[in-house]
C-alpha cells in the first residue's frame, strides 16, 4: 500500500546511528541567511507528534533561525556567531525520544560561472570572473594560492596572480572563496596554462587573442567562444514538456506561432491511428510504440497519453498479447484531450483492464465471502483519489492532531469491490479482447452499497452501479489535486509549488464552462502556467527524464527518430523501462519516490541507478555512432560546423538550448582538441548527453 | 516475469585500483571504520516458473513415502533420471533431497543447509475448511504466474505497494550503513521488485558488466585521457540545480563503481570457482560485491538472483534435476566463497518461487499450486532441519486446497521473510512495515537462526 510506502519514504538517512524505534530527522545541510529548509521527522511512535526547537529554543528565534510546527526551518537574516545550529524534533509523549540535525547557516552561496580569459601563458595571470553573490570579502584562489582580488560588483571580480613554468600544460582549478562568518566556496572552473609566454592584456575583459600555433606537445585548446545565447530556450522548454523532445523544426514552429497558438495547433492535429492488433506479435507492439512516440505528428497527444499511461497502468507482463494491450493504448490516445470521467468509464469496462486487475469474471461473493478487490483498490488509490485526504493545492489535509487522514479503509474497498461484480468478456468467452466487457446481471451483487458518502440503492444493474460508483469517486475533492500533481510531475516538474497545483486543480475542477475533468483545459493550464514557463530555473525545479523520454529527446534533437522496426525492447528493459511492461500497477517508478538523501520527490530516480546511467549512456553512444536498424539520426548540422567552437555552439543549442556553462564549453573544447577530427562530433554530443544538464528537463 | 541474457555486454574486468577520488562519493572514513565488525547480506534465489518442491524434498518415512508414490505415480522419485539423497532432520524426520542438489547436500549434514516446509503466500492462517467455504481472505490470483511473482516479491497478498520485501528490509536497516552511499540492494537479474524499497533503490548489476562506459577509449592514449577528464569535469560542475546535481551524482557513482568492480576482479581474485551458468555468474557477481564490503563500508546488503525454467508442465524429471543442479552448484560456490572471505556466518542465501505445484501429476509434469518447500543456506543457519509443518501427502487431505494436492501454506511468506529480517537486524517494532500482515500469524520467527 502506498501508506506503507510513504512511511518507508519517511525513514531517513542520517550520519548519526538512528534505529527505527527512535525519531529520525532529515536532513542536515546548509541554509543561506533568510532562506528556508523543510525538515522532516520520522516518528515511529504513537502518538507521533513532536515539538521542534532550534538550539533548544522552542520554535527558535531571530538570532538562530525559526522552525515551524511542521519543521520548516527559516535561517536568520544574519549568520549567528556559531553558524552551526541544532534543530531538534522531540516526542511530545516520550522524553527520551528525540533527534536533531545540524544546519549550517551561511551567507548567500557564492557561485562562479565563467572566467576570461580561460587560458594563458607563463607569467602574470590576469582574469575576470563572472558569477553571483561576490562580496568585498571574496578571494579568488588557484588551488590553495590566493590571488590579488578586486571586487567590481556582486557578479564580477578581477584577480591577478602568476602562472609558473611548472604549471604549463595543466588545467588549474579556479574558485572564489567568500571569507568571513558563514562564508561559502564556489565550484571550480579551469584555467589552462600554455607554454606561450603572453604579455598580459592591458584589460583582462578583452579576450586573449588566439595564441600563435607553436610546436608544443600539448595543443592549445581552441577558444570555445561564449555561445549563441538562449534565444531558443523558451520554445525548447515548452517542447520538452509537451512533446518527446524539441526538434529544429518544432522549435521554429513554436517561435512562429507562440505558445497558445502552437497548443491550439497540437490540440487540433488529427490523432495518429494506432493499428489494430491483427497478426502483430508483442515485440512489434513494443517497437511500434517507441517509434510512434518518437515521430508522431500529434506530439502533444502522444505525450499526454504517455502521462496518463503512467497513472492508469496496464502491463504486458500480464497482458502479454497485442489485443490485450492495444485497445488500452487506443483508449488513452482517444481520451487524451477528452474528459477524465469518460476515460475512467472506458478503462473500467475495457477487456484489457478487465484482465489486468480482475474485473472480468468478478462474480458476486457467496455468504461470508468477498468480491475481488483488485480494481476497487487501485481505482481509488492510484487512478483517482490516492491514500490521503488532500487540500486543493495537493498538500495533505491534516486532522487536529496534525496527522494525515486516510481516504479509505478495507471495509470501503469491499463495498466498492461489490460494485465491480458481474462483468465478463464478450461472446460468452473465457477471454475475448475484441471489445469492451459486457455486464451479466446474474453475477452482479445487487445489495445496497455505501462508500465515500455515496449510497447505491439495492437492485441496480451491473452497469448502473458502475456508472454511479465512478460518478461518486470522480466527485471526490481529491481527484483534481491528485491528478493535477501526477500530470505536472510527468510533464513539467517533480516538485511543483502548491500554488501551481492549486491553479491546475482549479481548472480540472472547472474548465470555465462548469465542466470537471476537461483534460484539454487541464493540459493547457499545466503548460501555460507561469511556473512552467519560467525559463530561469529555480534551484529545485525540473524532473529527471525517464529512459524513454531521455532517448527520444536525444534522437529528436539530432533531427531523427526511432525506427518502426527497432529492436530496442531488450535494451530498454535493461535500463528499467521495457516498453509497455512496467513491473506492477504502480508503474515503472513510484510517484512518491524521493531522491536519496533529499527531501525532494524524484520519481524517475528510482530507476536511475549507476548501472542504469551507464547503460543509458551506452545506448546514446550507439544511437549517435551506430544508429543501424534502430535509429535514424542526422548529424550533418554538426559535421558541417568546421571549428570546435562552432561545433560546441551547435551541440549547446541542440541539447541544452544555449545554457551550456562556460566552464563546460572549455572542458569540451579541451577534450575535443585532443581527438581526431572524425571523433569530435560524436564525442561532443555524447559528453553533453551524459551531463545532468541533459538528463534533467528544467 | 522473464529473464533474458542474450545481449549482455561481457566486458572483462581489467586491472586497476580504485582511486581515492573515485571512491570518495561512495564511502566515507566513518563508514570504513564501521564495516569490519558488522556485516550481513541476504541473497534471494528466485526460481521463476514455480518449482515443484514435492520432488525437491521428499518424505522417506514409510507411510508418507508410500502415499507420495501412490499419488505421483510416474512422477515419483527416484526414477531413471533422478536419484534421491537420504537426509535426516535433527528433530528426527526421514527425508531425501533430489540428487540434482548433490553439491549442497553435504552441507545438510554439516548443519549449514536447512529446508522450510510448505511456505507460501497467505493473508492469515488458513485451513482447508476456511478456504473451501471462502470465509476468510486469501491472496488474489493464486496460481497465476504474473500475479504470484509480484505478490511473492512484494510480500503482499494483493501485490500492492510498488516495493519488495527485500527492499523494505534494506529500508529498515539503512541507518546501519551510516553515511556510505554504495548501493544497498542489488538485483543481478534485471529490474526486480524484490529489491526495490521505499527509500532504497534496487541497483542492477549485470554479471560481467563492470559499468564501463562506451566511447571513452580512443587512440592515442592522450585522446582517451582527454575524454575521461572531460567527463569528470562535465559531471563536476555545480549547476546550482538540485535535480541536475543528483543526476550527475548517479553517474559519478557509476564511475567510482566501475573502478571498484575492476579492482574487485583484479586484486587477489577469489580462488573459489563459480559455475559458468547464468545463475553461477550472478552469484559470482554477488561474491564480488561481498568482497568490496571493506572498501565501501557497507554493513547490510540485499541481493536478488534468479533462474527461470521451473514451469514444468511436462518432461519434468530431467529438467528439474538439471535446474536444481544449477541452483545447487551456484549456491555452493557462493557459500565456499563466503568461507574463503571469512564471512560464511554473515551471508544467508534462500530460495523462493512463484508457487508450489500440484502433488497430482499432469502427464509428465505438474500444474500450478500454492505452498512449497524452500532451501536456506549459510553459516548462521541452524541447518540439518526441516522447519515448519511438513504437509500430509494426500489428495483432498487436510493440507489440500482442492483435490489435486494444492498445498495450503502452513508457513506464510511473511514468517519466512520476517525470520531473515530479524536476523538482519530489523527490530520487532519495524517488522509490520516490512510485512504488513505479520501480525496475523502466531510467530514472526520460525527459528532458522536458533
Amino acid at each position: 500500500m502506498m501508506a506503507r510506502l510513504f512511511l518507508a519514504v519517511a525513514m531517513c538517512f542520517t550520519a548519526t546511528a538512528a534505529y527505527a524505534d527512535n525519531i529520525t530527522v532529515y536532513s542536515a545541510g546548509s541554509v543561506a541567511i533568510g532562506e528556508t529548509r523543510q525538515l522532516t521527522a520520522y516518528v515511529p511512535l504513537s502518538p507521533n507528534t513532536v515539538t521542534w526547537t532550534v538550539n533548544d529554543i522552542p520554535g527558535g528565534n531571530e538570532a538562530v533561525g525559526t522552525v515551524s510546527a511542521k519543521g520548516l526551518y527559516k535561517a536568520p537574516m544574519a549568520v549567528p556567531t556559531n553558524a552551526a545550529v541544532s534543530v531538534k524534533a522531540a516526542s511530545t509523549a516520550y522524553a527520551e525520544k528525540f533527534n536533531a540535525v545540524t544546519i549550517t547557516v551561511t551567507q548567500p552561496p557564492v557561485q562562479l560561472w565563467s572566467i576570461s580569459p580561460s587560458s594563458g601563458g607563463v607569467g602574470t595571470l590576469k582574469i575576470s570572473l563572472n558569477g553571483s553573490n561576490f562580496t568585498k570579502d571574496s578571494v579568488v584562489k588557484v588551488g590553495d594560492v590566493a590571488l590579488a582580488t578586486t571586487y567590481v560588483s556582486p557578479t564580477s571580480l578581477k584577480a591577478v596572480g602568476t602562472a609558473t613554468a611548472e604549471q604549463v600544460g595543466k588545467s588549474l582549478g579556479v574558485k572564489v572563496v567568500n571569507a568571513g562568518l558563514g562564508g561559502t566556496v564556489s565550484g571550480s572552473v579551469t584555467y589552462k596554462v600554455t607554454s606561450v609566454t603572453t604579455p598580459p592584456p592591458s584589460d583582462p575583459t578583452t579576450p586573449t587573442p588566439a595564441p600563435t600555433p607553436t610546436p608544443t606537445p600539448t595543443p592549445t585548446p581552441p577558444d570555445p567562444g561564449t555561445g549563441l545565447g538562449t534565444g531558443n530556450l523558451g520554445a525548447a522548454r515548452l517542447l520538452e514538456q509537451a512533446t518527446f523532445g524539441p526538434t529544429p523544426d518544432s522549435i521554429a514552429r513554436v517561435q512562429q506561432l507562440g505558445v497558445t497558438a502552437w497548443l491550439d495547433e497540437q490540440f487540433n492535429k488529427p490523432e495518429t491511428p494506432i493499428a489494430d492488433p491483427g497478426a502483430m506479435n508483442s515485440g512489434t507492439v513494443k517497437a511500434q510504440y517507441l517509434s510512434r512516440l518518437s515521430m508522431a505528428d500529434d506530439q502533444l497527444r502522444q505525450r499526454v497519453a504517455y502521462a496518463l499511461g503512467q497513472v492508469i497502468v496496464i502491463s504486458m507482463n500480464k497482458n502479454i498479447y497485442p489485443n490485450e494491450i492495444i485497445p488500452y493504448l487506443q483508449i488513452l490516445s482517444r481520451n487524451a484531450f477528452g474528459n477524465y470521467r469518460t476515460l475512467l468509464g472506458d478503462i473500467s469496462t475495457s477487456a484489457q483492464m478487465g484482465k489486468y486487475l480482475d474485473i472480468a469474471h468478478n462474480t458476486k461473493p457467496g455468504p461470508g465471502g468477498a468480491a475481488n478487490e483488485n480494481y476497487a483498490r487501485e481505482l481509488i488509490q492510484l487512478f483517482t483519489i490516492g491514500l490521503m485526504q488532500l487540500n486543493a493545492d495537493g498538500s495533505p489535509a491534516l486532522d487536529s492532531n496534525g496527522k494525515t487522514v486516510a481516504t479509505y479503509d478495507q471495509a470501503m474497498i469491499q463495498q466498492v469491490a461489490l460494485v465491480f461484480t458481474g462483468w465478463t468478456y464478450v461472446n460468452n468467452a473465457w477471454e475475448d479482447f475484441s471489445g469492451p466487457m459486457v455486464p451479466r446481471d446474474a453475477n452482479h451483487d445487487t445489495r445496497a452499497k455505501a462508500f465515500l458518502g455515496c449510497s447505491l440503492a439495492a437492485g441496480q444493474t451491473t452497469t448502473a452501479d458502475l456508472n454511479a460508483a465512478l460518478d461518486c469517486i470522480f466527485a471526490h475533492p481529491n481527484v483534481a489535486p491528485f491528478i493535477a500533481t501526477r500530470l505536472i510531475r510527468t510533464l513539467v516538474t517533480s516538485n511543483p509549488s502548491p500554488a501551481y497545483v492549486a491553479r491546475v486543480a482549479a481548472v480540472f475542477n472547472n474548465n470555465g464552462a462548469g465542466v470537471k475533468g476537461d483534460l484539454k483545459a487541464t493540459v493547457r493550464a499545466i503548460l501555460t502556467d507561469a511556473d512552467a514557463r519560467n525559463d530561469q530555473a529555480p534551484t529545485n525545479s525540473g524532473r529527471l527524464r525517464d529512459p524513454t523520454l531521455h532517448l527520444t529527446a536525444l534522437v529528436r534533437a539530432l533531427n531523427g527518430n526511432i525506427k518502426p522496426a527497432n529492436q530496442l525492447s531488450w535494451q530498454m528493459s535493461q535500463i528499467g523501462e521495457e516498453p509497455l511492461t512496467p513491473p506492477s500497477v504502480f508503474g515503472f517508478f513510484s510517484p512518491g519516490y524521493r531522491i536519496p538523501r533529499s527531501t525532494l520527490v524524484g520519481p524517475e530516480f528510482q530507476i536511475y541507478s549507476p548501472t542504469d546511467a551507464v547503460l543509458r549512456g551506452n545506448l546514446f553512444w550507439q544511437a549517435i555512432t551506430n544508429p543501424s536498424s534502430d535509429f535514424t539520426v542526422d548529424l550533418s548540422s554538426f559535421t558541417s560546423a568546421g571549428s570546435v567552437g562552432v561545433l560546441i555552439d551547435r551541440v549547446d543549442q541542440a541539447l541544452l538550448y544555449g545554457r551550456m556553462p562556460q566552464a563546460m564549453r572549455q572542458s569540451l573544447a579541451t577534450s575535443l582538441a585532443a581527438q581526431d577530427a572524425a571523433s569530435r562530433v560524436p564525442l561532443a554530443l555524447y559528453l553533453t548527453a551524459l551531463s545532468g544538464l541533459h538528463a534533467v528537463q528544467y | 516475469m522473464t529473464t533474458h541474457h542474450s545481449r549482455r555486454t561481457f566486458l572483462r574486468a581489467l586491472g586497476s585500483t580504485a582511486s581515492a577520488a573515485a571512491l570518495s562519493r561512495l564511502c566515507t572514513t566513518t563508514a570504513l571504520a564501521q564495516s569490519a565488525s558488522d556485516y550481513k547480506a541476504l541473497v534471494c534465489v528466485f526460481l521463476f516458473g514455480g518449482n515443484d518442491s514435492h520432488n525437491m524434498l521428499v518424505p522417506q518415512d514409510t507411510a508418507n513415502f508410500a502415499a507420495y508414490r501412490a499419488i505421483r505415480k510416474g512422477l515419483a522419485l527416484p526414477d531413471n533420471n533422478t536419484k534421491l539423497l537420504p537426509i535426516l532432520a535433527r528433530s528426527g524426520g526421514l527425508f531425501a533431497l533430489n540428487d540434482g542438489l548433490k553439491t549442497i547436500a553435504p552441507l545438510w549434514g554439516q548443519g549449514q543447509l536447512a529446508a522450510v516446509a510448505n511456505v507460501g503466500m497467505l493473508v492469515q492462517p488458513t485451513t482447508r475448511e476456511q478456504y473451501l467455504a471462502k470465509t476468510i481472505p486469501v491472496p488474489t490470483n493464486l496460481f497465476s504466474h504474473a500475479d504470484q511473482v509480484i505478490e511473492k516479491q512484494a510480500g503482499d497478498p494483493n501485490g500492492s505497494g510498488g516495493t519488495g520485501w527485500g527492499g523494505r528490509i534494506a529500508d529498515a536497516v539503512q541507518s546501519r550503513n551510516g553515511a556510505a552511499t554504495f548501493p544497498t540492494a542489488f538485483s543481478m537479474s534485471g529490474n526486480a521488485l524484490f529489491s526495490t524499497g521505499g527509500v532504497i533503490q534496487s541497483a542492477t548489476l549485470y554479471p560481467g558488466f563492470d559499468l564501463s562506459a562506451s566511447g571513452m577509449n580512443a587512440w592515442p592514449a592522450s585522446a582517451s585521457a582527454a575524454r575521461v577528464q572531460a567527463l569528470q569535469e562535465v559531471l563536476g560542475f555545480d549547476s546550482g540545480l538540485t535535480m541536475v546535481q543528483a543526476a550527475n551524482n548517479v553517474r559519478k557513482d557509476a564511475l567510482a563503481l566501475n573502478q571498484l568492480l575492476k579492482s574487485a576482479g583484479a586484486a587477489s581474485p577469489l580462488t573459489t570457482k563459480f559455475p559458468g551458468t547464468n545463475l553461477g555468474r550472478q552469484m559470482e557477481q554477488v561474491a564480488q560485491v561481498l568482497k568490496l564490503r571493506g572498501a565501501t563500508g557497507m554493513s547490510r546488503q540485499v541481493f536478488f538472483c534468479s533462474l527461470g525454467g521451473f514451469d514444468t508442465h511436462s518432461n519434468q524429471s530431467w529438467q528439474q534435476w538439471d535446474l536444481l543442479g544449477q541452483v545447487s552448484d551456484a549456491m555452493r560456490a557462493l557459500y565456499d566463497a563466503t568461507i574463503e572471505m571469512g564471512i560464511a556466518d554473515r551471508v544467508t542465501t534462500f530460495t523462493d518461487t512463484d508457487f508450489g505445484r500440484t502433488l497430482e501429476p499432469s502427464g509428465s509434469g505438474s500444474d500450478h499450486g500454492w505452498g512449497g518447500h524452500q532451501l536456506v543456506l549459510g553459516g548462521a543457519v541452524q541447518g540439518g532441519e526441516v522447519y515448519g509443518k511438513f504437509p500430509t501427502p494426500a489428495l483432498g487431505g487436510p493440507d489440500d486446497a482442492n483435490t489435486r494436492g494444492v498445498l495450503i501454506p502452513t508457513t506464510s511468506l511473511d514468517q519466512y521473510g520476517a525470520t531473515f529480517a530479524k536476523w538482519f537486524g530489523v527490530p520487532a517494532s519495524g517488522m509490520a512495515q516490512v510485512f504488513p500482515n505479520i501480525g496475523n500469524f502466531p510467530t514472526a520467527d520460525i527459528g532458522l537462526f536458533g
